[in-house]
């Protein structure tokens, strides 16, 4: 036998290398797998002591809660069948992907992704690969809320009407120290004052703002309205609070914005445009028409799942778990009510 | 060469599981061309909650097999209804509105289980006493900030003489500490006090007088003197419970106490993967993950 190892020491060697190699090999694949497990034929998901937590059990425990998932996956199913993808929607969904995706990015963290991941599952979608899927559903459907909006607003518009609606513009100066302007800053301030009594908001906004987003804009801010708040706009406080207090074509004061994220301050104008909801809605400006649709949307409860179920209505329905249908009935009933 | 290929074999074997319900295939709802199936739902819904829903359904288990639901446990769920009621009266409908069946449904899964989580918690503190113990020090004592040695010490002086606590922090404390001669579980979440004192009152073998001041490592340290009344972990568990059982850190700690003497397992990748990214301490069935949380923790 030792005449065997002496004289097959290499061969053996070789061979044990081999062995030790394919074991780590075996191992290092299996590293962080989990085992499968049945009770009485059902997938097991976890067990402790003597029980065992099934696939079945945690459905049971699930689908008593999900009416939200079921009218989030019956919203992307009417909506998918119900609106045409156009170019423009690809590619507005790419953006809000990109978006998301960079934010995630950025983030730099798993866990993150994770949140991301199980928020999609909860709207119905399977996994953080089903971003753009989502991103363009959110594009179809605003489409389908925007195109019903337009066809009923007539009747919509009472749900505004107390709201104080209105199109805003702002100029924008910065100033070093606005409590105590130089001369330069002085001589620009007087010439906003007298472009503005001259010719118009617009032109001086044109001309002098220093907010270059909106001076592109002839100034245009956009559309705000009582529900409106700094968060949701961007808009400060108290600029915000003023262009309420406003009548159409009124103009205020210089107003002191501290920039909450530098804490710089600068000085602004703000601007009622319009107030008439039918020219505002009439307005063909991107941003206007989708913060007066959101706006809208927020001020009668249940109007966006109004108009999925009348976008429905082409479709073939059917519900083959008739506890399903309850469970939605039932969501759609808390949507309409103000309370989902 | 064989064996290279069987390793291949072996590990292409170990593929990811993941689970399924027996009727996966069940349609739900039709919409035009799109159905639904059970096991899609499924699949969404162990996404979005499944990390939390086992753990409550863990925890269920746990519940039952330590502090079994009794007479006292469902009359305290159900006064806590009541309370709930008399100041909603909507609560049912609400709750309807929520999946629950109806009040009983909630009281079973909400209310009842709360009411189990705060006796467990209690249990805990004796199941696991060692080891809080060892973490937490704890201790009943009367402790007195100064704001100098030289009152430090007079202050030291006058305990030994026999004044109380009391008498002694009115006389050498400092007016804005909060440690002013009352009565207190001492911890190690007292981050102001030194540690040195913190170890050295659970650990004296008995009550009484300190021997010492104890100052902080710091550039402008505090003085402190104190008498210990109790550090009978037995003797004060209850008060212990009462004071570390609210501590965020506790329930987890707790948690993952009962989670290991159940052998918790997880047969299912994506919940494994969840849980190994965001709380590998609940894979207790792996120590190398729970290594990892501590580390991180």
């Amino acid at each position: 036998m030792s005449d065997l190892f002496k004289d097959n020491w290499f061969v053996i060697l070789i061979a044990v290398i081999i062995i030790a190699f394919v074991g780590y090999f075996v191992y290092d694949s299996n590293t962080g797998k989990v085992a499968s497990k049945k009770a009485d034929g059902k997938d097991v998901v976890a067990s402790l002591a003597d029980s065992n937590i099934t696939a079945d059990a945690l459905f049971e425990n699930f689908s008593q809660f999900d009416g939200a998932l079921l009218y989030n996956l019956y919203r992307n199913a009417v909506v998918e069948q119900s609106v045409e993808t156009t170019k423009e929607m690809e590619e507005q969904a790419k953006s809000m992907e990109k978006t998301i995706r960079s934010n995630v990015s950025s983030q730099n963290s798993s866990t993150y992704r994770d949140a991301i991941t199980q928020e999609l599952a909860s709207y119905g979608y399977g996994s953080y690969d089903d971003l753009y899927d989502y991103a363009l559903m959110t594009v179809k459907q605003r489409s389908l809320n925007q195109e019903y909006v337009d066809a009923h607003f007539e009747n919509l518009k009472d749900s505004l009407k107390d709201a104080k609606p209105r199109i805003v513009s702002i100029i924008k100066m910065e100033a070093a120290d606005p409590q105590n302007l130089t001369d330069e800053e002085t001589k620009k301030r007087d010439s906003i004052d007298k472009a503005i009594e001259s010719d118009s908001f617009a032109q001086a906004a044109t001309a002098f703002s220093d907010d270059a987003a909106t001076a592109a804009k002839d100034g245009l801010f956009g559309y705000v309205d009582s529900s409106s708040s700094a968060s949701s706009t961007g808009l400060d406080q108290n600029l915000l609070t003023k262009a309420l207090e406003m009548e159409k074509g009124e103009t205020s004061d210089w107003i002191e914005v501290k920039n909450t994220q530098t804490g710089v301050i600068s000085l602004y104008k703000i601007h009622v445009d319009e107030t008439d909801l039918e020219k505002i809605h009439q307005n063909k400006d991107e941003d206007v028409k989708k913060s007066l649709l959101f706006s809208i949307l927020n001020a009668k409860a249940g109007l966006e799942a109004d108009i999925l179920e009348s976008a429905a209505k082409d479709l073939k329905i059917e519900f083959e778990d008739q506890d399903a249908k309850e469970k939605l009935d039932r969501y759609i009933e808390q949507l309409k009510g103000g309370n989902a | 060469m064989p064996l290279m290929l069987s390793a291949l074999l072996l590990s292409g074997c170990s593929s990811e599981h993941t689970t399924s319900i027996t009727d996966a295939n069940e349609k739900v709802m039709t919409i035009g061309d799109v159905s639904v199936t059970k096991g899609q739902e499924y699949d969404l819904l162990k996404t979005s909650n499944g990390p939390v829903q086992v753990i409550t359904m863990a925890q269920n288990v746990i519940y039952d097999k330590e502090v079994p639901v009794n007479e006292e446990m469902k009359k305290q769920a159900e006064d806590q209804f009541k309370l709930i009621a008399e100041n909603n009266e909507k609560v049912v409908d609400q709750i309807v509105n929520l999946g629950y069946k109806d009040k009983q449904d909630y009281i079973d899964k909400v209310l009842l289980p709360s009411v189990q989580a705060q006796a467990l918690m209690k249990k805990y503190f004796v199941d696991d006493a060692e080891t809080i113990e060892l973490q937490y020090k704890p201790s009943i004592a009367q402790v007195i900030q100064c704001d100098t040695k030289e009152n430090a010490d007079q202050a030291l002086q006058a305990l030994k003489d026999g004044k109380t606590a009391q008498e002694v922090a009115e006389q050498y404390g400092l007016d804005s500490s909060s440690y002013t001669g009352s009565e207190e579980l001492v911890t190690t979440n007292d981050s102001a006090l030194p540690t040195r004192l913190i170890n050295a009152l659970n650990s004296a073998s008995e009550a009484g007088v300190m021997p010492e001041v104890y100052e902080t490592e710091d550039s402008n340290p505090a003085y402190y003197v104190a008498v210990l009344v109790s550090n009978d972990y037995d003797e004060n568990v209850d008060r212990i419970a009462d004071t570390l059982g609210s501590d965020s850190s506790m329930a987890k700690s707790c948690l993952v106490y009962y989670l290991t003497k159940y052998d918790f397992e997880v047969f299912d990748q994506e919940l494994f993967d969840y849980y190994k990214q965001n709380t590998p301490e609940y894979l207790v069935t792996h120590p190398d993950l729970m290594e990892t949380a501590k580390e991180t923790d």
